[in-house]
């Protein structure tokens, strides 16, 4: 084993202060970290998700998720942000992420992105209605769980090229990668005019009344890469650090635990929680 | 840009300072040092708050001006002088937020809407001059910085007043009668802080629709989460 690594955090930007990690006072279980990745026909992915420096701080739980798996020759990876607002946040992004998995697992061919949407709010509904014993009751579910999610379809085509398609709700985000250059994939949700952030996350279960996927072609050499606001935030246009550090890590497919330590970065007024899932078509 | 310098949530305490706070105008100090100090235990909370402390009574004192409350080594003091003319706290915000605003974006933050914690003890003595100020204070479309404001009366202050202040009924906060006012300022301190400290996301609402009910589709993928 090499002596000469550091496995110190990165850092990006202004030190941060110390700061305590307490253990999440919350049940089931939910690790700090969550590492994976692999290989499959016609595509290699590695995911990470790490619990950011505030809700160590607090002895929260982390509130982000991911899930990513094959269905027929079909990579399906998703990516939620659990509302810190809604105490329950964090089972919701997890009911979120699987639901959405096991729709595409049982969907046609022809998705309607719509209804998966729809169905990934209602779980919370259910979710919640079954946690209280009492009705489903929207609202409930909202103040308890509510959760962001960005979801992506990609089917490959011929070697070394597939197909992604892409919807979300909130403000979790998703790129393409190619020679360290970040492409955003969806409209921006601020505007350089803006005076001020918007007031609120959009999330489920609230459903936009449209939803067309964004449909983006990949081919040897892009990596899709989805990600939630705290990656996303510093991330910015790409051009800074964390950019830099991420465009260069995942050129290609790191060793598993590198890119959980790349994402644990400090540094900054950065303290969310963040989760990246990168897909490279092979 | 790049990267951005980060989200910033400007907060503005605006204190009533008529003779009348006299009795509490020491618990208020005590409740905003323990502000600070729960601020000075969570940096990165404290790094995404700039803070003003603004006095008013017949004139309008600001103590202190979008203070990163990190390199304070005190929080100025709050003292009484005499008159409560609401109109002049909200015509020095209605001039100071939007410039605040402008001035943070310079520096390369992301600004949250401002919050405005208004506390007061009594009726306002400019009553038929605040009230216009006030509304253009609050409205959007007129000043796209305006603030959410979060009003708490004690003493003589009136419910209906207080009502009218708060941008939200869930933002108004009235001590009730036979509670002791220190307990209420108490209470209204450590409102303020847990909502500065958790200045982060909400939901918030967009043309986005609850799903009200069960799509056809819908199978529970799983019991257990």
């Amino acid at each position: 084993m090499s002596e000469s690594f550091d496995w110190a955090s990165p850092s990006v930007g202004e030190a941060a202060p110390a700061s305590p990690v307490l253990a999440p006072a919350t049940q089931p279980y939910r690790p700090d970290t969550v590492i994976d990745g692999w290989a499959a026909e016609g595509f290699e992915v590695r995911a990470a998700s790490v619990r950011g420096a505030g809700h160590r701080a607090s002895g929260e739980p982390r509130q982000d998720e991911l899930a990513v798996a094959t269905h027929e020759g079909s990579l399906i990876a998703v990516v939620a942000d659990g509302v810190s607002n809604a105490p329950l946040s964090h089972l919701g992004a997890t009911m979120v992420c699987r639901t959405v998995v096991d729709y595409l697992q049982h969907a046609e061919a022809e998705i309607d992105w719509h209804d998966l949407l729809r169905c990934a709010g209602w779980s919370l509904v259910e979710f919640a209605a079954r946690q209280s014993g009492g009705e489903p009751d929207p609202q409930r579910a909202e103040a308890q769980l509510a959760s962001t999610v960005v979801v992506a379809l990609i089917r490959p085509a011929e070697p070394g090229r597939a197909v992604a398609h892409l919807v979300r709700v909130g403000d979790s985000d998703a790129w393409r990668l190619r020679d360290g250059k970040w492409t955003p994939l969806f409209e921006s949700l601020t505007q350089p005019e803006d005076e001020l952030l918007p007031d609120g996350v959009s999330a489920l279960p609230r459903v936009p009344s449209s939803v067309t996927p964004v449909e983006v072609p990949l081919s040897t050499g892009d990596v899709l890469v989805l990600g939630t606001d705290g990656f996303a935030e510093p991330l910015g246009d790409g051009g800074g650090e964390v950019g830099r550090l991420f465009g260069d890590g995942l050129a290609d497919p790191p060793p598993l635990a590198r890119l959980a330590w790349m994402l644990d970065f400090t540094g900054g007024p950065y303290d969310d929680d963040r989760t990246v899932l990168a897909i490279w078509p092979t | 840009m790049s990267e951005s310098a980060g989200r910033v949530l400007p907060v503005y305490l605006v204190a009533d300072e008529s003779r009348s706070m006299s009795p509490v105008v020491d618990e208020l100090n005590a409740g905003l040092r323990s502000l600070h100090d729960a601020l000075l235990r969570e940096p990165l909370a404290a790094a995404k708050v700039r803070f003003s402390i603004v006095g008013f009574s017949e004139d309008v004192i600001v103590h202190s001006a979008l203070a990163d409350l990190r390199n304070e080594s005190s929080l100025p003091l709050l003292s009484v002088r005499t008159g409560t003319a609401y109109g002049v706290a909200f015509t020095l915000l209605l001039d100071r937020i939007p410039a605040d605003v402008r001035a943070l974006k310079r520096e390369g933050f992301a600004v949250h809407r401002p919050a405005v914690f208004f506390l007061s003890d009594g009726q306002p003595t400019d009553v038929g001059q605040w009230e216009s100020v006030y509304d253009q204070l609050v409205d959007r479309e007129r000043t796209p910085t305006a603030p959410n404001i979060i009003a708490c009366g004690i003493g003589e202050a009136r419910a209906e007043t207080i009502l009218h202040v708060a941008t939200r009924p869930e933002f108004a906060f009235v001590a009730t009668p036979g509670v002791e006012v220190g307990l209420a300022i108490a209470e209204f301190c450590t409102a303020l802080t847990r909502s500065v400290i958790k200045s982060g996301q909400a939901v918030g609402g967009n043309d986005a629709e609850l799903v009200v009910e069960r799509p056809d589709s819908f199978r529970m993928a799983v019991d257990v989460v």
